[in-house]
């Protein structure tokens, strides 16, 4: 059979609609608008004409509704956390996930309004995030650290393994230095080679220390037997801390201090909603990869106005590279629980079998 | 009273909708069945293009006033292998709509009564 051109027309521009769209009603469409041409074929070839005009002149609106439906079901229909083992997070439990994100949050937002002096109520709103904090803390370590927990118990993580890595760099920096050396050697790029020790102390260190949680805590271990995904998300947590730790020396630093912690924040969030392992992992290296870096750029702008500040360009760099020193060791935390799978069987069985 | 109706935010509906009820009203239909239909019914004033009359199904389909089920295996080679069909929640819009439409026509024949029109 000889298919009209408006037939031909009308069939191509159907592809422009979503594919669940063209998969529910792709078929009856293109019987409709074949009888529809062959009636006005038989009318005559203004009927024709008009129907074309008629067709094209709805398609636009069509194609956008179906557009503005497909997008607004994919929104109601996302259940955060449903792809990880424990289902869907809710409710105040997702509020408990982003309590690590909105101490920061809250603090860059009044280090945009401090002249404004708010009193009493930032500090009490602070006070009353950090004691949310805390119970997050207390009822994640209860619950075998549940995913809505993690984030807040990487800041534990943070607090256990940052002075110990402290501890570690002051080793290196004294075996390294010759004697009557100063502290720090005065070349950057010295300095940076020192920090490829101090990253790989941090992340011995960090690995240390998860591996005693998994060893000590069986529902955590059998959570991210299922799920490794669930022990970068505990690792990302550590990235939160450094976005404030710069502020006090730096002013002027909030607005980037706010668009780092936002990044980290999206990045926790899509980590909730994308279905697959490496793509959670790839949310959450992407966010600490790219909110640290604006920070270190944050610092380098400012830098200038700072009281401390020097003419000389070196010291400009360094103190820009500061949130960015521990990123590769933050890196490969992030990236080692893919390599769970290749734990062996019997690590954690003995807890495992006593509990 | 429209207002205290369940479906009371559907109303009024769209002269479309309207149309597409009162075609399904008569029976289950296929898409193209329901467009001449209605071309039928308003006398060739109401003219749907495809693509209208397919985005309203879908949003009726979802709202619950219309549902979509499988001709069967008897269907004819070429014809749609589905059709449509009014639930009772569809009924009551339509039912709705027409008493509407009704008190509307009423009030409009009491105040125009006596002008010229």
């Amino acid at each position: 059979m000889r298919t009209h051109w408006i037939d031909r027309v009308y069939l191509a521009l159907l592809a422009l609609f979503p594919a669940k769209y063209q998969e529910e009603y792709g078929e009856e469409l293109e019987y409709a608008i074949r009888m529809a041409v062959e009636q006005a074929q038989a009318k005559g070839r203004v009927s024709v004409i008009r129907l074309a005009l008629r067709e094209l002149r709805d398609l636009p609106i069509a194609l956008l509704r179906a557009h503005l439906d497909e997008s607004r079901g994919r929104w109601m229909n996302i259940q955060p956390g449903a792809h990880l083992p424990d289902g869907p997070i809710k409710n105040w439990k997702l509020a408990a996930l982003f309590v690590p994100f909105l101490i920061p949050l809250l603090g860059a937002v009044l280090g945009f309004v401090d002249r404004l002096k708010f009193g009493w109520l930032p500090q009490g709103v602070g006070y009353l995030l950090f004691g949310l904090l805390v119970v997050t803390w207390v009822v994640g370590l209860m619950k075998g650290f549940p995913a809505w927990a993690l984030p807040g118990m990487g800041l534990i993580l943070f607090l256990f393994g940052y002075p110990l890595k402290l501890g570690a760099q002051f080793i290196i920096l004294e075996a390294a230095r010759p004697p009557g050396y100063g502290y720090w050697p005065d070349s950057i790029t010295e300095r940076l080679i020192l920090y490829i020790w101090f990253n790989l102390a941090y992340v011995a260190i960090a690995a240390l220390i998860v591996a005693f949680l998994l060893e000590a805590s069986t529902p955590f271990l059998q959570r991210v037997r299922k799920d490794w995904s669930l022990l970068s998300f505990l690792v990302f947590g550590l990235s939160i801390p450094y976005v404030i730790m710069n502020d006090e020396y730096h002013r002027g630093l909030a607005p980037f201090e706010l668009a780092s912690i936002l990044i980290l924040a999206a990045g926790a969030a899509i980590f909730l909603i994308v279905p697959g392992r490496w793509q959670r992992l790839l949310a959450l290296f992407l966010a600490a990869l790219l909110a640290h870096p604006v920070l270190s750029l944050g610092i380098y702008q400012i830098y200038p106005a700072q009281e401390f500040a020097t003419p000389v360009l070196s010291f400009r760099v360094w103190e820009a590279l500061q949130p960015v020193l521990d990123l590769p060791a933050l890196a490969i935390l992030l990236c080692l629980p893919a390599l769970l799978p290749l734990l062996p069987a019997s690590f954690g069985h003995k807890l495992a079998t006593s509990d | 009273m429209v207002m205290n109706h369940p479906h009371s935010s559907a109303y009024p509906v769209s002269e479309p909708v309207f149309f597409i009820l009162l075609s399904l009203s008569a029976g289950r239909k296929h898409g193209y069945a329901i467009l001449k239909d209605i071309e039928t019914m308003s006398e060739e004033a109401l003219l749907l293009s495809t693509s209208t009359l397919y985005g309203a199904l879908s949003r009726l389909e979802e709202q619950g006033f219309v549902r979509r089920m499988p001709v069967g295996n008897q269907v004819a080679p070429g014809l749609p292998r589905k059709v449509y069909e009014m639930t009772p929640q569809g009924l009551e819009l339509l039912q709705g709509e027409a008493g509407r439409l009704h008190r509307m026509a009423a009030l409009a024949r009491r105040c125009l009564a006596g002008t010229s029109l």
